[in-house]
C-alpha cells in the first residue's frame, strides 16, 4: 500500500502530461488557428497584424519550444492566459472548477440516495409492481441521452410550473438555498443514468447476498432479517457500486460538458466547449488537464475507499 | 438646419422614426410570422405613452460571453452589445433612422478635406470620476490605430494620419487621404472606444471605464455581467433602468424556458423560436431588420463564375422568398447591396429588380455554353449554425437544379470556415456582410477591382469611376446618388447573389417598455431609454 | 442455482420462469438490433422519399402523404429517421469494430507477451482513460473538424482502452497454463497458440463488452450531435436529428420524439441483446 499509491499517481500523472501534450499539438493543428478566430469574417489580415498576434499569441516559436515552456510554466501554477480575454488560465478554471466538482458530487450523491433504496426495494420485493416499476425507471434513464432529459426538465419546468431557478450562478458559500436551488435539474439530469446502472447494480448484488449460505445461517440462527440485510449484504454491495462510481465518473464529467450548456451553469465544461470553438489553445489546454488530474484524484479515491470499506483488499 | 445640413423634412422624418409605410411593412413581416403581439403602425401612431418609471433591474439573456471589453479590440458581437453600454466615441447613431449623431463631439468640421476639427462635449464624466476632455480622445484613436494594438479593424481608420489635441475640448484629426465618411465610421463604435488616457490595456479588456450609460460592475466569464446606471451620465435623465443583469446562455431553449418562467425579461430569439412562445399572453416581440446581408460569393478560379451571363441565370433562377420562408421561418427580407433601412440608402425591397424567370436562364446558361449545367462546391457553416446559411444554400441548390447546375454543399465549422473564407480557397462560398460607418464602406471593398473583398475580380469601370468620386465627395445627399447609381449597376453584373438580411426578433416580457424598435445595427442602443412597468 | 434454493418448490417453479424471462429479453433485445440492421441495409427500399427532399409546408404535423411529418426545411421525417438508422449504425459498429480490433489486438498482445511490452501497452491505454470519453471526443471532434471520419475515429479512439482490458485478462491467463507452455517449449508459433486457446476464452466476454460499447457509442454520437460536432447533414442521424429538433419543442414535437425514440430503443436493443448473450456464455453469471 505504501509503494503502490505514490507509483500509481506516478503513472497517472505521467499520463496526464503526455494528453496535455497531445491536445497541444492536435489544438494547433486544428484548421482556423487563434489569429484567424480573432480577425473574423471581416476584419483585415495584414501580414503585420498576424504576425503581431502570433507573437502575442506565442505561435511563432516551434511547437516543442511552445511546448516546453507551457509545461514548465504549468507546474509551477502558470497555465498561461486566454487568447480571448487576456485573463489568466489558472484562475478562470479556479473559479469554474468548484462548480463542476459540485455538479457532479451532487449528481452522485443524488444517483446513490435513490438507487440505493430503489435497488434494496426491487430486491427484496422481487417482481411486484414495485420492482417493475422501479427497473422500468431504470431502463429510462439509461437509454436516455442526459442532455435530452436536460432539455425536457427545463422546458417541462418552465412551461408547466412556470418555475425556473434564479438566473445568475449563485455560489454555494453565498446561500447554499439558492445555490442549491439551481444545481437541482442539472444534477438530476446528470445523475439520472448513473442512477439507472447503480440500481441494476444494487439489485442485483442484494439478490445475490439474500441467497448466499451465510443469510440463510444467519436467519436459522435467528438473527433478524433486516440486522443481516444491513450488516452483511450492504458491505458487499459497496464495493460494485465504488467500482461503477469510478468506471462511470469519465462518462459523469462528459454528460457534465453538455449538462453545463443548457442550464446556463459557469463550469469547466462551459469553459471548455466555447474555447474549442474559439481556438482559445490555452484554456482548451488548461482545460483538458484539469480535468484529467481531477478523473485521476477521483480514481485514487475510489481506489483507497476500497480499502476502508474491505479491509480485505490489499496492495502490492 | 438640422445635424446633416439638410432640409427639414429629413429632420421631421428622424424624430418621428420610420414612416408610416416603413412601419407597416415591418409589421407585416412581423404579421407573416404569425406573432401575437407584435408592434403594428397602429401602436407606432396613436399610443398614449403611460408614465416613464424609473428604476428597476432588467434580466437580459445574451447568446455569448464577450469574451474581452477591450474598446479597442472588438472581438465579437456580443462584446459590441455590451461595450456600447459602456464606452462611446465621437459620434452615433440615431437608434431609429441609422442618422449620423452628435455623441462626444458636439460638432465637427471639414476645414480642409484632409482636415477635421471635432469640437468635444464638456461636462462629460468617466465612471471612475475623471474628466473627458481631448486627450483622453487622442490616446484612445493614437491606441486603436497603433500596429502594436493589432486591431483587425484599423484599417477602416487608414485614412487617419495625426489626431492632435488643440485645446482641452478641440481635437484636430489630420487625414492621409480624403475620407468624406470618417464620422460615419466612428458612430458604429465597434472599433474606438473612449477610455481615460494612459489606462492599462490588460485592466480594461476586463474591467472597463467608459463614458455611457452603464457601468459594469461585475463580470463573471461565461457566465454574466452586471451594469448599473451611470448616474453622472451626460444626457440627461436617462437611462432609467438602474440594473442590468446580462446573463449568457446560448441554448435557445433555455432562453425561452426562461422567458416563459419570468427569470429572463428579454432575449433575442430566433424567428421559430418566437413562434414557440407566440401563444404566451405574457411576451411581447419587437422585430426589426439588421444591416447585414447574406450573400453568396462566386471566386473567379471556377471558370463558369467568369461569365456574366451565367451569373445572371443563376440570380434569375432561385426563388428568394422560398429561402427566406423555409431557411428564416420568414424572418428575413430580400436585399441589394445596401439593406433598406440605413438612413435613406437602401433600394426599397420591392423595387429591387429580382425575377424569376427559368426560361431566359436556360437560354443565358446555353448562350454561355453550359446548356447541360455544371457541377460545384459551395462552402457553408454546419446545419445547425444560427446564421442559417445552410439552409439557405440547400435551397438555392435545389432551385438551381432546374437550370442543370448541381451544388455540393461542403460544411465546414468556423475555423475551417473563415480560413476558407481569408485564402480565398473556395468556388462557392456562403456567408454575410455586416453594417458598416458608411455605404462607401459596404461597396468600395467588394465592388471596386482594388477592393480587398473581392473574390470575383468584379471590374466595372463606371462603377469604379463612381466608387472613386464617392470617396472624395463632402456632400452627403451627392455621395448618396452615386451610392444608388452604384447599387443599380451592382444588380445587373450581379457580382455575388444577394439573399436575404434578417429581421431580428426580440421577445421580452409585457412589462418592459420603451423597447419597441429593432435597431438596424442590432445593437441595444433602446435599452438606455427601457423601463419596467411594474 | 442460488436464486432457486430460496424457497423450495414454488421458487422452482419462479426460478424457471425467471429464466424463461431472462433469456426473452436478450431474445428481444436481438430481434431489435436485427430489424435496426435490416432496416439500415434496405433504407433505399423502405424509406419513402430521398431524405434531402424538400417538400412544403415546413414543419407539417404527421399526414397521409408524409407519415411522420415534414421537419424544418421540409424534409420528410420517416425517411430521414430510416436513413438515420443507416448512419448511427455505421457509426456505432465501424467504430466498435476499429476499436475491436486496434483494442482487442493490443490487449492480446499485453496480456500473451506480459513484461516489458504489457507495461508499456497499458501505460498508454492509461493515457487515454485519463480524460474522459466523451470530453475527449469533444476535443477530437472540435480540433479536427466534425465529419462522419471524425467522430467513427474519436470514439473508436476512445474505446479502445476499455476493449483492450477485456482481452488482456484472459491472455493473461491462458499464457500461464502448462498446456500453453508446453506448446511454446515444443516450437509452436506464439500466433496459431493466440489463435487456438486464447481467442475462444476471449470472444465471449468481447462481443459482451462489444455490445455495451455499440450502446455508448451511439449515445456518443447524439451527444456530439447536440454540439454540432458530430454527424453533418446531408447524412441524417439520429442524433443531429435530436438536436436540431429541439429547438422546435412546441412547434414540430415529433422532430425530437421520434429520433429520441429510435435513439433509445437502439440503446436498450444493444443491451439486452448483451445481457442475454452473457447469459447464453456463462448461466452461473448473475443476471437477473
Amino acid at each position: 500500500m505504501k509503494t503502490y499509491l505514490p507509483r500509481r499517481l506516478l503513472a497517472a500523472l505521467l499520463a496526464a502530461v503526455a494528453v496535455s501534450a497531445l491536445i497541444f499539438v492536435l489544438v494547433r493543428l486544428a484548421p482556423g488557428d487563434a489569429v484567424t478566430m480573432w480577425v473574423g469574417q471581416e476584419g483585415t489580415m495584414t501580414p503585420e497584424v498576424r504576425d503581431t498576434l502570433r507573437t502575442m499569441f506565442g505561435l511563432s516559436e516551434p511547437i516543442p519550444a511552445q511546448y516546453a515552456r507551457w509545461l514548465g510554466n504549468a507546474v509551477r501554477g502558470n497555465l498561461g492566459y486566454s487568447f480571448r480575454s487576456r485573463l489568466p488560465v489558472a484562475s478562470l478554471l479556479g473559479s469554474a472548477l468548484p462548480i463542476t466538482v459540485e455538479l457532479t458530487a451532487l449528481a452522485m450523491l443524488l444517483a446513490v440516495a435513490i438507487a440505493l433504496p430503489l435497488g434494496i426495494i426491487s430486491a427484496v420485493k422481487r417482481d411486484t409492481p414495485a420492482d417493475v416499476l422501479a427497473r422500468l425507471l431504470g431502463l429510462v434513464g439509461f437509454s436516455m441521452p442526459s442532455f435530452w432529459l436536460a432539455v425536457l426538465l427545463v422546458l417541462g419546468s418552465a412551461t408547466y410550473f412556470k418555475w425556473l431557478p434564479a438566473l445568475l450562478y449563485v455560489s454555494l458559500a453565498k446561500s447554499p438555498v439558492e445555490n442549491l436551488k439551481q444545481m437541482l435539474m442539472p444534477a438530476v439530469s446528470l445523475g439520472l443514468p448513473l442512477m439507472a446502472v447503480l440500481m441494476r447494480m444494487t439489485r442485483s448484488t442484494m439478490l445475490d447476498v439474500l441467497g448466499q449460505d451465510y443469510v440463510r445461517t444467519a436467519r436459522a440462527k435467528g438473527v433478524s432479517v433486516r440486522a443481516t440485510l444491513w450488516r452483511h449484504a450492504l458491505r458487499n454491495a459497496l464495493i460494485p457500486i465504488v467500482t461503477v462510481l469510478g468506471i462511470q465518473l469519465g462518462r459523469l464529467l462528459g454528460g457534465a460538458v453538455i449538462v453545463e450548456q443548457i442550464f446556463g451553469v459557469p463550469g469547466v465544461g462551459t469553459a471548455l466547449v466555447a474555447a474549442i470553438f474559439q481556438r482559445d489553445y490555452p484554456m482548451v489546454q488548461g482545460t483538458v488537464l484539469v480535468m484529467g488530474l481531477l478523473f485521476i484524484a477521483v480514481q485514487c479515491l475510489v481506489d483507497l475507499s476500497y480499502a476502508y470499506i474491505d479491509p480485505r483488499v490489499r496492495y502490492g | 438646419m438640422n445635424r446633416h445640413g439638410e432640409a427639414p423634412d429629413r429632420l421631421a422624418r428622424s424624430t418621428r422614426g420610420l414612416t408610416r409605410r416603413e412601419w407597416l411593412k415591418l409589421a407585416g413581416a412581423a404579421g407573416a410570422l404569425g406573432l401575437a403581439g407584435a408592434p403594428g403602425a397602429a401602436d407606432a401612431a396613436t399610443a398614449a405613452a403611460p408614465a416613464i418609471k424609473r428604476g428597476g433591474t432588467l434580466n437580459w439573456a445574451e447568446v455569448d460571453d464577450p469574451i474581452s471589453l477591450d474598446p479597442s479590440n472588438r472581438i465579437n458581437d456580443s462584446a459590441t452589445v455590451i461595450e456600447r453600454m459602456i464606452y462611446q466615441t465621437f459620434t452615433r447613431f440615431n437608434p431609429r433612422t441609422m442618422a449620423v449623431e452628435p455623441s462626444l463631439a458636439t460638432k465637427w468640421q471639414f476645414t480642409k478635406p484632409t482636415e477635421i476639427i471635432w469640437t468635444l462635449r464638456q461636462g462629460v464624466v468617466f465612471h471612475n470620476g475623471r474628466p473627458f476632455t481631448a486627450e483622453d480622445a487622442k490616446w484612445s484613436v493614437d491606441r486603436s490605430l497603433d500596429p502594436k494594438t493589432a486591431n483587425p479593424f484599423a484599417s477602416w481608420y487608414s485614412a487617419i494620419d495625426k489626431t492632435e489635441v488643440v485645446s482641452p475640448y478641440v481635437v484636430r484629426m489630420t487625414l492621409k487621404q480624403i475620407d468624406p465618411a470618417l464620422p460615419g465610421k466612428f458612430a458604429t463604435n465597434r472599433v474606438i472606444g473612449f477610455a481615460p488616457a494612459n489606462s492599462d490595456p490588460a485592466t480594461l479588456a476586463s474591467k472597463p471605464v467608459g463614458t455611457g450609460p452603464f457601468k459594469l460592475t461585475e463580470w463573471v466569464p461565461n457566465d454574466h455581467v452586471i451594469l448599473v446606471r451611470n448616474e453622472r451620465y451626460w444626457e440627461r435623465g436617462i437611462p432609467y433602468l438602474d440594473t442590468l443583469n446580462v446573463k449568457f446562455i446560448n441554448p435557445e431553449d433555455t432562453r425561452i424556458a426562461g422567458l416563459q418562467a419570468g427569470t429572463i425579461d428579454f432575449s433575442i430569439l430566433s424567428a421559430d423560436g418566437a413562434k414557440r412562445l407566440a401563444s404566451n399572453p405574457n411576451i411581447k416581440f419587437a422585430t426589426g431588420p439588421n444591416g447585414v446581408f447574406t450573400v453568396i460569393k462566386l471566386n473567379k478560379r471556377f471558370a463558369p463564375f467568369r461569365d456574366r451571363r451565367v451569373r445572371q441565370a443563376m440570380d434569375m433562377s432561385i426563388d428568394r422568398q422560398a429561402i427566406i420562408d423555409k431557411a428564416l421561418g420568414g424572418a428575413g427580407v430580400i436585399t441589394g447591396p445596401i439593406v433598406y433601412g440605413w438612413d435613406d440608402y437602401g433600394i426599397p425591397p420591392n423595387q429591387l429588380p429580382f425575377k424569376i424567370d427559368l426560361d431566359q436562364a436556360k437560354k443565358l446558361m446555353a448562350e454561355a455554353g453550359y446548356a447541360n449545367g455544371f457541377q460545384v462546391t459551395c462552402i457553408s457553416l454546419p446545419e445547425g449554425h444560427p446564421a442559417d446559411f445552410y439552409p439557405s444554400i440547400a435551397v438555392a441548390a435545389d432551385n438551381w437544379k432546374r437550370i442543370g447546375i448541381t451544388v455540393n454543399i461542403q460544411q465546414l465549422e468556423l475555423g475551417a470556415w473563415l480560413d476558407k473564407n481569408n485564402t480565398l480557397d473556395y468556388d462557392m462560398f456562403i456567408g454575410n456582410r455586416g453594417f458598416r460607418g458608411d455605404p462607401i464602406d459596404v461597396l468600395y471593398p467588394y465592388y471596386d477591382i482594388k477592393g480587398s473583398d473581392n473574390p470575383l475580380g468584379y471590374s466595372n469601370s463606371q462603377v469604379q469611376r463612381w466608387l472613386a468620386q464617392a470617396m472624395v465627395e463632402p456632400d452627403r445627399l451627392k455621395r448618396r446618388a452615386l451610392y444608388f447609381n452604384i447599387q443599380w449597376q451592382v444588380l445587373k453584373d450581379v457580382p455575388w447573389i444577394f439573399l436575404w438580411a434578417p429581421v431580428q426578433t426580440d421577445a421580452m416580457q409585457k412589462y418592459v417598455m420603451g423597447y419597441d424598435h429593432v435597431p438596424f445595427d442590432s445593437f441595444k442602443d433602446m435599452m438606455w431609454t427601457t423601463w419596467l412597468a411594474k | 442455482m442460488s436464486a432457486v434454493g430460496i424457497v423450495g418448490r414454488r421458487g422452482a417453479r419462479r426460478g424457471r420462469s425467471r429464466l424463461l424471462r431472462r433469456h426473452l429479453i436478450g431474445a428481444l433485445g436481438a430481434a431489435v438490433v436485427l430489424v435496426m440492421v435490416l432496416v439500415a441495409v434496405f433504407a433505399g427500399w423502405l424509406s419513402p422519399y430521398n431524405p434531402n427532399a424538400l417538400f412544403d409546408p415546413r414543419l407539417s404535423p404527421p399526414s397521409a402523404q408524409h407519415v411522420l411529418g415534414l421537419d424544418q426545411l421540409g424534409r420528410d421525417v420517416l425517411s430521414r429517421l430510416i436513413f438515420g438508422a443507416r448512419v448511427s449504425l455505421l457509426v456505432s459498429l465501424t467504430s466498435i469494430g476499429l476499436s475491436l480490433v486496434v483494442g482487442g489486438g493490443l490487449g492480446l498482445v499485453a496480456g500473451y507477451y506480459g513484461g516489458v511490452v504489457d507495461n508499456v501497452i497499458m501505460r498508454v491505454m492509461d493515457v487515454m482513460f485519463t480524460v474522459p470519453s466523451f470530453v475527449l471526443a469533444i476535443a477530437l471532434a472540435g480540433i479536427i473538424g466534425p465529419s462522419l471520419t471524425t467522430v467513427i475515429l474519436a470514439i473508436a479512439i476512445v474505446t479502445v482502452p476499455t476493449i483492450a482490458r477485456v482481452t488482456r485478462a484472459p491472455a493473461l491467463t491462458v499464457r500461464e497454463t502448462e498446456f500453453v507452455s508446453s506448446a511454446r517449449a515444443a516450437g509452436a508459433a506464439d500466433l496459431r497458440i493466440v489463435v487456438r486457446h486464447v481467442l475462444p476464452n476471449v470472444t465471449g466476454p468481447l462481443i459482451v463488452q462489444a455490445t455495451v460499447a455499440i450502446a455508448d457509442a451511439i449515445l456518443i454520437e447524439a451527444g456530439l450531435s447536440f454540439l454540432g460536432l458530430g454527424v453533418q447533414p446531408p447524412y441524417a442521424s439520429w442524433g443531429n436529428m435530436l438536436g436540431t429538433g429541439r429547438s422546435y419543442i412546441g412547434l414540430a414535437n415529433g422532430l425530437s420524439v421520434f429520433p429520441g425514440a429510435a435513439l433509445m430503443l437502439a440503446v436498450l436493443g444493444f443491451n439486452f441483446a448483451g445481457d442475454g448473450f452473457r447469459d447464453v456464455l456463462d448461466p452461473q453469471l448473475r443476471g437477473p
